[in-house]
């Protein structure tokens, strides 16, 4: 008859019972095996595993802490906005900025050519810019090369005239440095597979994988501006934050520049977000050697959380094509350069054509030679 | 008088124990109980369980003995109510070898064994027809001949069985390889596994032209080439075996061969309906 008892662990002046790793059940000791095993799923497993299993989920499944400072934003100066004109979309209702000399302009983020000069009020300094590096012409011709690659492009869409009222501008960004420690556990199997005149067997060895670490991020940007699409502005990242400059009202000339309408602290948990799945998986990323591994709890802790406004240069160009408009965005210092492009239904339908026709090929040639 | 009646009695003795012989060496439907010699025409069809009509049985008989005399193979059919204690594998094999079946020095032939009760058949080669039914001309029988059975066809599952032995035989003698026919409704489940590729090559294809993607990860902004280890552990939990049993091969003559109980040589294969 197997001798059981109940698992204890005297640990701190506290009594612990321990679940079994494998499907939760609470674990017994088996006197007769010296080990713990599940009555439920039958596992068996030694007491350092169990207690090593328990302290590391203990902790991964802690809460996390996310420290940052508080933004305090910084008015303009009389002299800081005297060479600062404002203006507002009546279309979209964007409220912008831009240089003395801007004369008409193109709202950059719905197209319309009549946006209407107003005084300036409402922004706040940012901390620094980064200024355009891409020149108008550059731009054009980036776009229109960008354009040109694209598989399905209506040969209509490329024309020049569609591709030429590109509009620089300036986009609030909220840029996060943080220092980061935390760690993360991970469930990993190895296999070994082997056989015998009946049967084919397989040994799955399972393992709880802890790791903790610390790394430390810089300048990740979060878009401050609610008319800025996040997919836009995401993916024209990164800005190389080396060339940013302390602000000043001269790197609006020629420019315009829109203000933040979404708060510092509205950004934190996007920025927390990122951070933290990049954290978690770069401790993910030191669990090679097994046949699969998969995700068993992650806690981070954020200190020296500092948030600091900042522009960034845009190239933004609004396309009408057969009544839908088409935005673009680029990299004003990079070039890199995203956006919807339209598809060309008959060069769509020429490619499924073809596509079919040689895979039906290859099925019909399956068929008849097997 | 008296001595030229006695001479045509024994003429006529002569004569008739030599068509038994030739013409009907009734088999019994005991696989182990009869003895055999080869070579001489055996009975090739025996329906124990009474399945087929006599106009079906005959009709069945004539299309087996046209093989017989064209091929110089026997094709048999052998119908039972029951399998005793022996597989269906061992009864067809048992039968075959001790009921006279297969033509030459190596016994060449094939039977199909049915039986009642258990629901079960087996095809069973001999001699130059274990090289002859190919493990893919076993499969395709045993696919025809078992689709007929299950609808309690017998007579369809024979006509089956000796319409496929004649196309066999038939190839073998011109010297081509028997091919099973090509199934439509395999082409047409490629051509829709190729037509969702196509929908799904397509769909990826047409994704490019939106390269405006939100950001999950900040890994470019990790300073220092990313994150310093300060811990780690990995912790063995436990083991757990798995077992699955090894298919056997079933059917198919082609190097499949086995031992019957009278030593020879076998093929074939079969299945329940």
């Amino acid at each position: 008859m197997l001798k059981t008892a109940a698992f204890w662990v005297l640990d701190m002046d506290e009594i612990k019972s321990y679940k079994c790793p494998c499907c939760g059940a609470p674990l017994v000791f088996s006197g007769e095996k010296q080990k713990l095993r599940c009555g439920s799923c039958g596992a068996e497993l030694e007491a350092d595993a169990v207690r090593g299993f328990a302290e590391a989920d203990g902790r991964v499944n802690g809460a996390s802490k996310y420290d940052w400072d508080t933004y305090e934003p910084r008015e303009f100066g009389r002299t800081e906005t005297g060479g600062v004109s404002a203006y507002s979309c009546p279309s979209c209702g964007a409220e912008i900025s831009g240089g003395p000399e801007m004369g008409a302009s193109i709202c950059p983020y719905c197209g319309n050519a009549a946006i209407v000069k107003r005084s300036f009020e409402g922004a706040y300094m940012p901390d620094y810019i980064i200024p355009f590096r891409i020149d108008k012409s550059s731009a054009m011709k980036r776009l229109k090369e960008n354009a040109a690659k694209k598989l399905f492009i209506p040969k209509a869409f490329r024309d020049e005239t569609r591709l030429r009222e590109v509009t620089g501008m300036y986009v609030p960004f909220w840029m996060f440095d943080c220092d980061v420690e935390g760690e993360a556990a991970f469930r990993g199997v190895r296999t070994h597979v082997w056989s015998d005149s009946r049967y084919n067997y397989t040994r799955t060895d399972h393992y709880m994988l802890y790791r903790s670490g610390s790394a430390v991020f810089r300048n990740v940007p979060v878009d401050a501006s609610q008319k800025a699409e996040d997919a836009y502005m995401d993916a024209i990242e990164p800005f190389d934050c080396t060339e940013a400059m302390d602000f000043d009202t001269a790197y609006l000339s020629g420019y315009l520049a829109d203000k933040y309408d979404v708060s510092a602290e509205e950004s934190i948990s996007r920025a927390n977000e990122r951070i933290k799945r990049s954290f978690a998986d770069m401790l993910r990323s030191t669990t090679a050697g097994y046949a699969a591994v998969s995700a068993g709890g992650e806690r981070v802790e954020f200190s020296n959380g500092r948030i600091r406004y900042a522009l960034m240069p845009v190239w933004w160009l609004n396309v009408k094509y057969r009544g839908k408009m088409y935005r673009f965005a680029m990299n004003g210092q990079t070039g890199k350069a995203v956006g919807d492009y339209p598809a060309d239904r008959v060069k769509l339908a020429a490619f499924f054509g073809c596509t079919f026709a040689v895979l039906g090929a290859a099925a019909a040639a399956l068929w008849y030679f097997i | 008088m008296k001595r030229s009646f006695i001479l045509a009695a024994a003429l006529i003795m002569l004569m008739l124990g030599a068509m038994q012989c030739c013409v009907c060496a009734a088999p019994s439907p005991s696989p182990s109980s009869a003895s055999s010699v080869s070579s001489i025409a055996v009975n090739p069809v025996n329906d124990y369980a009474g399945f087929l009509t006599r106009e079906q049985s005959r009709e069945i008989e004539d299309m087996l003995g046209r093989l017989r005399d064209t091929y110089a193979a026997d094709t048999a059919v052998v119908t039972v109510k029951s399998l005793g204690a022996l597989s269906a594998e061992q009864y067809a094999d048992d039968y075959y070898d001790n009921n006279g079946f297969g033509i030459g020095s190596d016994s060449s032939g094939i039977l199909l064994l049915i039986s009642e009760e258990p629901r079960r058949y087996h095809i069973t080669t001999c001699g130059k027809c274990f090289d002859i039914f190919s493990g893919r001309a076993i499969d395709y029988m045993c696919e025809r001949v078992e689709a007929r059975l299950r609808n309690d066809d017998y007579y369809g599952a024979c006509t089956e069985f000796a319409g496929i032995c004649a196309e066999v035989l038939g190839g073998y003698a011109e010297g081509r390889e028997f091919k099973p026919p090509k199934s439509i409704g395999v082409l047409f489940a490629l051509l829709a596994a190729a037509l969702i590729l196509a929908v799904i090559i397509t769909a990826a294809a047409r994704s490019t032209m939106n390269n405006a993607k939100r950001q999950t990860h900040a890994d470019r902004y990790a300073e220092g080439g990313g994150i310093k280890l300060s811990d780690s552990r990995d912790i063995f939990l436990y083991s757990s075996v798995t077992r699955t049993p090894i298919p056997k091969q079933t059917g198919g003559s082609g190097g499949h061969g086995h031992v019957s109980s009278g030593g020879r040589v076998h093929g074939g294969g079969g299945g329940s309906y």
